[in-house]
């Protein structure tokens, strides 16, 4: 009945733990993952959906492999589209990129901050104001409330620029330096800093956006802002397919475990199965009980031993030989008294003999016994090596092996 | 849910896994391998699932029932019987646990037999309790499996069933059946030598020769026609005391069992056998006070109630107060008696201490000091020392058998008889004690 009660009580708390839980209002996830399935804010669920619509039906397809694969080892065709926090290329990736630009291919690029080959090589340079704004959720909840906004000019066309009133949030980065030579400025905020940037150097287009989050989900779906999206993602042409490389926000889309090498063979995927299966089989039925519990019952201990033990050494620190082997004379005597009936108050030649009888010791081991005993009667010094001589003798009198 | 409880796996599953997980493994290396280990891990699917089924199918396929005796005498060795029996079809492996009780501090008493089908097999076992008191045995555990032994199924049998442990009434028997046929010469109790005569009367019978001619009756003679003889007796209804002291010094153990306990033992043997020979036995128990007095009587149940009394002693090993027993002693027993006190002292000044008390109590009644050896020291003194430190280890173990030697000497020298023993030889030399007092006409 008592263990029932506990379950009573702990469902309970269970439940109403669960209910508070639910109750909650749940936090916005402000995390910017540029994911083509994700819903949160900054997610491009609404991004690919309007691709979608942009290119009559054909969606752009997910990848997330480096641009170096995609383009050696995949013999990818498609225009390409990258979002990331921070792009920073690696040489041979940034190599691969543009000659791949230059077979006539479309790509944009579009990060909060860049840097590696890249920002060397094409000689642009990127500064951030309000990096607060980039990770911290409640500054980014409170900015888009606030509506502190700033006006980006989109100049695609020569003939018309566009205005369009972006929040803080998305325009935290800008271009501080842009070779005129090579790039054609083709946004800009309020300061006149460029945020997206087209370069002019290859055969095919390459777009540098600033603005990543512009083509996210919150963005994309806001009326003042949504045709910011579509004017940048109209700049892919449209009868040719589209790629979103989320491989340098996201990485490889694969599981990450370690046992991935293990899992990929079949054989090693069994081994690993069995061996999971069985010890959880041995920790479920291993640790059973066979018998009840036996509660520890500590026996009573006979200390005589120790009582002795620490008796004898604290004489031994007296080192007081004389007076331990006067004690084991007596003992003797009182032996000699009770089992051999003789007088032990004159050891004589008579007594020798008789003792020697008695015993059944040869006469002359008696003799040097006798010799040691006289010496201890006599109330004479006895050092160190004459004690264990006696306890030599006496082992040999009463037979102790 | 009894099926999980009750299911249990044995180690040559493990074995097949690791076998398995072997084969998987090479198989990675040599592809060949992973259809021979596939092929091993269905066939060793397939005759877990024949093992299961081999026994679960059948109900109650083990049956099984203990047999104990109603009480078990403390300090000896107690028989226990199992009797299993299986209606399984085929041949099955057990092993049996049964949960002993928790004062034998046994866990790993485990039986391992094998049953053909249908038949019945016992297990006997010996349990040896130190310690009075209530015993709890729990069920048996008997973990059935088959020849292919891949799974094990236990059985939750035979019943929870508490046992009484009562001071040893086994050698109260033994000892008894000795005295009456005069047997006790094998087991150290000697043949005292008759110093002088019984004096109580028992019967007038023909006169045989052998027969003492002082005794010779000339009245029924002269009556009668032939020779007639007086025949005596040991003299009747003397009054046996056991006192036991259940303070500090009887706690020590030996052999598992506290001298305590050993002279409840002794107490209860003693006790039979003066009730056997017609005397009157008691108990008295005392530590700092007197605990319990159970008057001596001959009468048929004294014997019922001295077991019954000595079973129910329990203590707190204090300080025991000999003033006490002193008083007691000179208030309730005022015939003259036998006291026989169980105590130990470990050294002479030990007894001093109590001397004047013992002296005073030897006045009115015949005492007998009964007091133990340290056998533990004795291990001591027969062994070799190696190096000086042990040389004095000896000297000391010495010097106290030496006291304990003096102790003896000491309440000789005031008239009191005393017993100095190995507690295992308590028994028998108390025996001894009585029986040469008793011919002695000492009481």
């Amino acid at each position: 009945m008592k263990e029932k009660k506990y379950v009573i009580f702990l469902v309970a708390v269970l439940i109403i733990y669960i209910l508070t839980e639910l109750a909650k209002p749940n936090p916005i996830n402000w995390t910017a993952t540029y994911h083509s399935n994700h819903k949160i804010p900054f997610g491009t669920f609404a991004t690919h959906d309007l691709l979608k619509d942009l290119f009559s039906g054909k969606p752009a397809e997910p990848a997330y492999k480096s641009i170096y694969e995609l383009v050696n080892e995949d013999q990818i065709e498609s225009n390409l589209l990258l979002m990331s926090d921070v792009i920073a290329l690696d040489r041979n990736d940034m190599e691969t990129l543009l000659s791949y630009i230059n077979d006539g291919h479309t790509v944009v690029l579009s990060a909060r901050d860049f840097g590696g080959a890249l920002t060397d090589s094409l000689d642009f340079r990127i500064g951030v104001k309000d990096p607060l704004l980039t990770y911290d959720f409640e500054a980014i909840q409170e900015t888009l409330v606030g509506e502190a906004t700033e006006v980006i000019t989109l100049d695609l066309d020569k003939d018309q620029s566009v205005l369009y009133p972006f929040s803080n949030v998305a325009t935290t980065s800008f271009f501080t330096k842009v070779p005129e030579e090579n790039f054609k400025v083709r946004a800009f905020n309020e300061a006149g800093q460029a945020v997206l940037a087209e370069y002019t150097g290859l055969k095919g287009k390459l777009y540098i956006s600033t603005m990543p989050l512009a083509l996210t989900n919150y963005f994309v779906l806001n009326e003042k802002t949504s045709s910011f999206a579509s004017s940048i993602l109209s700049l892919f042409p449209e009868d040719e397919s589209l790629i979103h490389n989320e491989y340098y926000q996201l990485g490889r889309n694969e599981s990450q475990t370690p046992l991935r090498v293990v899992l990929a063979n079949k054989s090693l995927r069994w081994a690993m199965f069995i061996l999971l299966l069985t010890l959880v089989i041995f920790l479920l039925f291993e640790s059973k009980r066979r018998q009840r519990i036996i509660p520890l019952i500590t026996p009573l201990k006979n200390l005589s031993v120790e009582f002795v033990e620490t008796l004898g050494r604290l004489y031994y620190r007296q080192k007081d030989h004389k007076k331990l082997a006067q004690k084991r004379v007596s003992y003797w005597k009182d032996f000699v008294r009770r089992n051999f009936n003789l007088r032990v108050d004159q050891f004589d030649e008579e007594f020798e003999k008789e003792l020697s009888k008695k015993s059944g010791l040869e006469i002359n081991k008696v003799q040097v016994l006798l010799h040691f005993i006289k010496k201890v009667e006599s109330g004479s010094e006895i050092n160190q090596d004459e004690l264990i001589r006696i306890e030599k003798n006496l082992n040999a009198f009463y037979g102790i092996e | 849910m009894p099926f999980i409880r009750s299911f249990y796996i044995t180690n040559r599953f493990f074995y097949t896994a690791g076998a398995l997980i072997f084969l998987f493994v090479l198989g990675f290396a040599i592809p060949v391998f992973s259809i021979v280990a596939e092929a091993a891990f269905y066939l060793s699917l397939t005759l877990l699932l024949v093992d299961m089924l081999l026994l679960y199918r059948t109900k109650n396929g083990i049956s099984l029932e203990r047999l104990t005796t109603e009480k078990f005498s403390n300090g000896d060795k107690n028989a226990i019987r199992i009797i299993l029996e299986s209606r399984y079809p085929v041949k099955v492996d057990c092993k049996v646990i049964d949960e002993l009780p928790e004062q034998l501090q046994i866990r790993d008493q485990q039986f391992d037999l094998s049953l053909e089908p249908g038949t019945v097999k016992e297990v006997n076992y010996d349990i040896h309790p130190t310690k009075r008191g209530e015993y709890a045995f729990g069920v048996i555990n008997v973990f059935a499996s088959t020849i292919l032994g891949i799974v094990r199924r236990r059985y939750q049998l035979g019943e929870r069933k508490n046992v009484a442990v009562y001071p040893s009434f086994i050698q109260m028997r033994k000892y008894e059946l000795l005295a009456i046929s005069n047997q006790l010469q094998a087991f150290g109790v000697k043949k005292i030598r008759r110093i002088g005569n019984n004096m109580e009367f028992e019967q007038i019978k023909n006169y045989v020769s052998g027969d003492d001619y002082r005794k010779v009756n000339w009245k029924a003679t002269a009556r009668k026609g032939q020779l007639m003889i007086n025949q005596y007796q040991d003299e009747r209804s003397q009054q046996v005391y056991s006192v036991i002291d259940k303070g500090r010094v009887m706690q020590m153990p030996f052999e598992g069992l506290s001298l305590l306990d050993y002279a409840i033992n002794a107490s209860l043997v003693i006790s039979n056998i003066a009730l056997k020979k017609g005397d009157k036995a008691g108990i008295i128990t005392f530590q700092q006070k007197v605990n319990s007095m159970l008057p001596a009587s001959s009468r048929n149940m004294q014997l019922n109630l001295i077991l019954e009394h000595l079973y129910k002693q329990k203590t707190g090993y204090k300080e025991s107060d000999y003033s006490k027993l002193y008083a007691t002693l000179k208030r309730k027993v005022t015939q003259r008696s036998l006291v026989l006190l169980y105590t130990n002292f470990e050294s002479l000044s030990a007894l001093k201490r109590q001397l004047p008390f013992l002296q005073r109590i030897n006045k009115q009644h015949l005492l007998v000091c009964i007091f133990f050896q340290n056998t533990e020291v004795e291990k001591i003194i027969n062994t070799k020392a190696n190096d000086l430190e042990e040389v004095y280890t000896k000297g000391i173990a010495e010097q106290l058998s030496f006291e304990k030697k003096q102790i003896v000497k000491e309440l000789q020298s005031h008239g009191i008889h005393s017993i100095l023993t190995p507690p295992k030889e308590l028994s028998v030399n108390t025996i001894n004690k009585y029986l040469e007092l008793k011919s002695r006409g000492l009481i």
